[in-house]
């Protein structure tokens, strides 16, 4: 990186210290997501039914819930599964959102009129409500959950490329490069798409969040991911019930944890948007 | 005018027409492919399999998946959205039935996220770098954040088991008052209209928390946007000419700021409907609140069908109607999109 | 005989722009006046600030900038240390601007004739009944043909030359003594142009109105000034009256510049460039800031700037004037 770019980034660092933080809070759920299990004191899954709804404690911190499992360690483990699913979701919408855009952007004609006729459907659903179809409809699965995420963010990355590539076909590059021998293929790989990517990992950062809570929605309805598996929507569902019996920490901790990653997601989101095109701060 | 504007309108209907069509075929595909069996479910845990296969040939679930379709597409255009099993009702009947609380709590959700949100982007627009603008930015952040229907069971903890300001959540209204004569549908406004000012602060309390939680999370998206975009208005050309000329700075941040910067905040609303359309499923689980969401969520657990396909539908529909409500009031703004039209 | 007190009179006036790379020292104790009636213009290259002095005037600067020091009087009141509530009821009534790019200038969403009727209701001190009948006959006064109608257009819907014609009847509204134009006629066509020059000549002929013409084109400055201001990096470095600043420019650099602008007759192998460019404005800075482009540099050029006397009203700032 050039040394205007870095002192870009230490300045936008320094303006913002508040990314800082988000970064190493980021990372620490990361440490915990990767870490998991071996991290987590008890057993998630493992019932005590000495020490049902026990309130935080020195032994358990976060307290236990109906069946005795102690809460910290189940919100440590639901970290990973949650982590995975955002990723993952986002990771597959980026890829296929972005190559298809980025197609429809440089051939037209009829690719660009199916890539709008799918993000336009898409689109036109409110889009929890979608995903809530397509799981009811595939499936109580992890993987389910994944493929709806990451269908209702399609669009957005779908329309991004596709504006992008599409001012640069408009200013030639493809005829540019048809003139010098290359295949419409390899302009597109080598020169179109690498360009589009920059605005849309904001994008994409963004949308980690916004993914993370469709799936703890999702889960809290009773779809996708079912229970025992511990996940940061179906413990705030089971603790829910108890809340108005004044156990709260069953509900607390893992909407706290939630509530946490998708903070830091966004703010990381903010700052990425500063460092790489400050013009459109909000 | 008249006319432009009429060519404006069929020209978006035909533009949404599309839309609409992709959701019914979706909505269909996806409902079809819901595991259980609605056959059995409706005939009944006792019944032979002939008594099933019966059930099923009146559902008219024996034809092949296109004829089903065509049967489903007529049966459309007449209106009618089917049975559902768990109830015995058409469909039709319960979600007009159960339409007017998911409105009323979407609708004040909105009011009040707009209520707050709007001055609260002014004001960070024209304190930028503020102590007041970053605490905006770090608490719209927060509320984007917040899950709705976690931020739901904590207000209801807060509010209602700890300090007891709240009623509990148990629907539109207590059991203690009596329902408002109907005129609306709408509790706040039927109530106000029979004059029973008792019923109406119950309603209004039972609706408080409900529409508190939609609106946190809408919140966030209208002020960042209202911010966003009163910021690059004020640093535009024409708001240095009406300094230079010397206009009032209530007029300058009013007439010529916010008028302007309302276009983009406009357009947001359609995300920000579509979000909330959404998040009713969320919000009436946590409130227990008796609107299409609810009705809709039990009947998918109960694997029946034929409302949540209604409920896709009505809230789809919703969607690009508001779409259209949106475009064309963006349309009266803005006269640039009005006389090119 | 006594010389009435100039209407404007800019003294020392130093402007600063906090930026991410440090501060920059756009202007450094610029001074010039004009008196009641008078055109001057302000030449210079782009970024000589030019139009950060105009802007520095109408005190509506950037926030990020600050006035370092100096003072502009005008009418006999400091608009530096005047108070906001002072210069806004001022600005549009006693001094007024017309900018660039006429078209982004005005309100996209509202009526041309409402945008001139909010400065007539602002300080005109006419009654709302009468308001739209008085924008109409401002709009007629800049020939804006079928101005009735007009009143009602969109900026959109005019042409740059016709949305320029709405900002000067804009900002002559009020009756101000004094018109501040940046850069009016930069990005119209030649002829409209020259139709905008000449409007504003007559109309400040009529209402015995000081112009403060801001430009980079020397031979509108010629066409139309009494007397010319001319910038460099922040600095002015020579003013006089028109005729006698082409007939015997005395600086260095506004020799140059005259040089360099094509004329009838002056064929272009003929134009001669100016060397180098402008200085960086950030950090240290000599004392004459034209110095290291100038092949008449000696030594005692880096003593602090003298402003020397030439003629009446004829000022240099340089040690070594031709």
């Amino acid at each position: 990186m050039t040394a205007a770019a870095l002192r870009h980034a230490r300045y936008v660092v320094t303006e913002n210290p508040i990314t800082l933080v988000a970064f190493s809070m980021l990372l620490m759920l990361l440490l915990v997501a990767l870490l998991g299990p071996a991290l987590a004191p008890y057993d998630p899954l493992k019932s005590d039914t000495a020490s049902t709804l026990k309130p935080p404690s020195a032994r358990h911190w976060f307290g236990t819930d109906q069946l005795g499992r102690d809460m910290l360690s189940r919100v440590m483990v639901a970290t990973r599964l949650d982590m995975v699913i955002a990723f993952s979701a986002v990771a597959l919408s980026f890829a296929a959102g972005s190559l298809a855009g980025a197609c429809a952007g440089v051939f037209g004609g009829w690719t660009e009129r199916i890539v709008s006729r799918i993000s336009d459907t898409i689109m036109a659903f409110p889009l929890f409500v979608l995903a809530m179809g397509i799981v009811a409809a595939l499936g109580n699965s992890v993987f389910n959950v994944i493929l709806a995420t990451a269908i209702i963010n399609l669009p957005f990355y779908a329309r991004m490329a596709r504006a992008e590539s599409n001012v640069r076909r408009e200013a030639g590059f493809v005829e540019a490069a048809r003139l010098s021998g290359n295949g419409t293929m390899r302009v597109l790989a080598v020169h179109i798409y690498p360009n589009c990517l920059p605005p849309m990992m904001v994008q994409a950062s963004l949308n980690l969040g916004w993914a993370m809570l469709n799936a703890a929605g999702l889960a809290f309805i009773g779809l996708g991911v079912r229970p025992p598996t511990p996940e940061w929507g179906i413990l705030v569902a089971e603790g829910a019930s108890f809340i108005l019996s004044g156990e709260w920490w069953i509900a607390l901790f893992p909407g706290l944890a939630l509530m946490l990653a998708v903070f830091c997601f966004n703010l990381m989101g903010d700052g990425l948007r500063d460092l790489i095109d400050p013009r459109r701060r909000t | 005018m008249r006319a432009s504007f009429l060519r404006l309108l069929s020209r978006r209907l035909a533009a949404a027409a599309p839309g609409l069509a992709g959701v019914v075929v979706v909505t269909f595909c996806l409902m079809r492919a819901l595991p259980g069996d609605p056959a059995a479910y409706f005939a009944g845990n006792a019944a032979t399999k002939e008594a099933i296969e019966q059930v099923r040939v009146k559902l008219g679930l024996d034809k092949s998946l296109p004829e089903q379709f065509a049967v489903y597409v007529r049966d459309l255009a007449r209106g009618d959205l089917g049975q559902s099993v768990t109830t015995g009702q058409p469909v039709r009947t319960e979600m007009l039935a159960r339409l007017p609380a998911s409105l009323e709590l979407t609708l004040t959700a909105l009011l009040l996220a707009v209520v707050v949100a709007l001055p609260a982007g002014v004001l960070a627009a024209t304190r930028p770098g503020s102590w007041v603008d970053q605490a905006v930015r770090v608490l719209t952040t927060a509320g984007v954040s917040l899950p709705t229907f976690f931020t739901g069971i904590l207000l209801v903890y807060v509010f209602y088991y700890l300090l007891g300001w709240a009623p509990s959540p148990t629907g539109r209204l207590d059991s203690l008052f009596p329902t408002p004569p109907r005129v609306t549908s709408f509790y706040l406004v039927d109530s106000l209209i029979a004059r029973d000012f008792e019923t109406f602060r119950a309603c209004l309390r039972q609706l408080t928390l409900p529409a508190v939680t939609m609106a946190l999370f809408v919140m966030a998206p209208l002020s960042r946007m209202t911010r966003a975009s009163m910021l690059g208005v004020l640093g535009s050309d024409f708001i240095r000419t009406a300094r230079a000329s010397g206009l009032s700075r209530r007029t300058v941040l009013w007439t010529y700021g916010f008028r302007n910067a309302m276009l983009p905040v406009v357009t947001t609303l359609g995300m920000i409907f579509s979000f909330m359309l959404g998040a009713n499923v969320l919000v009436e689980k946590v409130f227990a609140w008796p609107g299409i969401g609810s009705f809709a969520l039990e009947s998918l657990l109960a694997s029946d069908y034929a409302p949540v396909q209604g409920f896709i539908l009505v809230m789809a529909t919703l969607y690009v109607l508001l779409n259209l409500t949106i475009d064309i009031l963006y349309s009266l703004i803005d006269p640039r999109v009005r006389i090119e039209a | 005989m006594t010389v009435a007190a100039p209407l404007l009179s800019v003294e020392n006036l130093s402007v600063e722009f906090r930026t991410r790379d440090g501060l920059v020292k756009a202007l450094d104790r610029v001074s010039f006046d004009i008196r009641r009636g008078e055109t001057v213009g302000v030449v210079g290259e782009s970024g000589s600030g030019k139009s950060v002095t105009a802007f520095a005037i109408m005190r509506i600067l950037d926030p990020a900038a600050r006035i370092a020091g100096g003072r502009v009087a005008f009418d006999g009141v400091d608009l530096v240390a005047a108070r906001e509530s002072e210069l806004e009821a001022r600005r549009g009534r006693d001094l007024s601007m017309i900018f660039q790019n006429p078209r982004t200038a005005l309100n996209p969403i509202r009526q041309v004739g409402r945008q001139i009727g909010d400065v007539l209701l602002r300080h005109g001190g006419v009654k709302r009944g009468e308001v739209r009948s008085r924008a109409v006959e401002l709009l007629a006064q800049v020939q804006i043909p079928d101005p009735e109608r007009r009143y009602w257009a969109y900026p959109f819907e005019l042409s740059g030359g016709m949305c320029q014609r709405v900002m000067i009847a804009l900002a002559l509204a009020c009756g101000p003594a004094l018109l501040v134009a940046d850069e009016p006629t930069t990005g119209l066509d030649v002829t409209t142009q020259a139709a905008i020059m000449d409007l504003i000549d007559e109309l400040a002929r009529a209402k015995q109105m000081a112009t403060l013409l801001i430009t980079h084109d020397l031979g509108l400055a010629a066409l139309h000034c009494e007397r010319i201001v001319v910038m460099h990096a922040g600095h002015v470095v020579e003013s006089a009256p028109t005729a006698e600043l082409f007939a015997s420019p005395r600086h260095p650099y506004a020799a140059k510049l005259i040089a360099a602008t094509p004329g009838p007759g002056v064929s272009l192998d003929e134009l001669a460039a100016i060397p180098g460019g402008l200085p960086d404005l950030r950090g240290e800075l000599p004392a004459c800031r034209y110095s290291r482009r100038c092949e008449r540099y000696a030594p005692f050029c880096d003593e602090p700037l003298p402003l020397q006397e030439m003629g009446p009203r004829h000022t240099v700032a340089c040690w070594k004037p031709l």
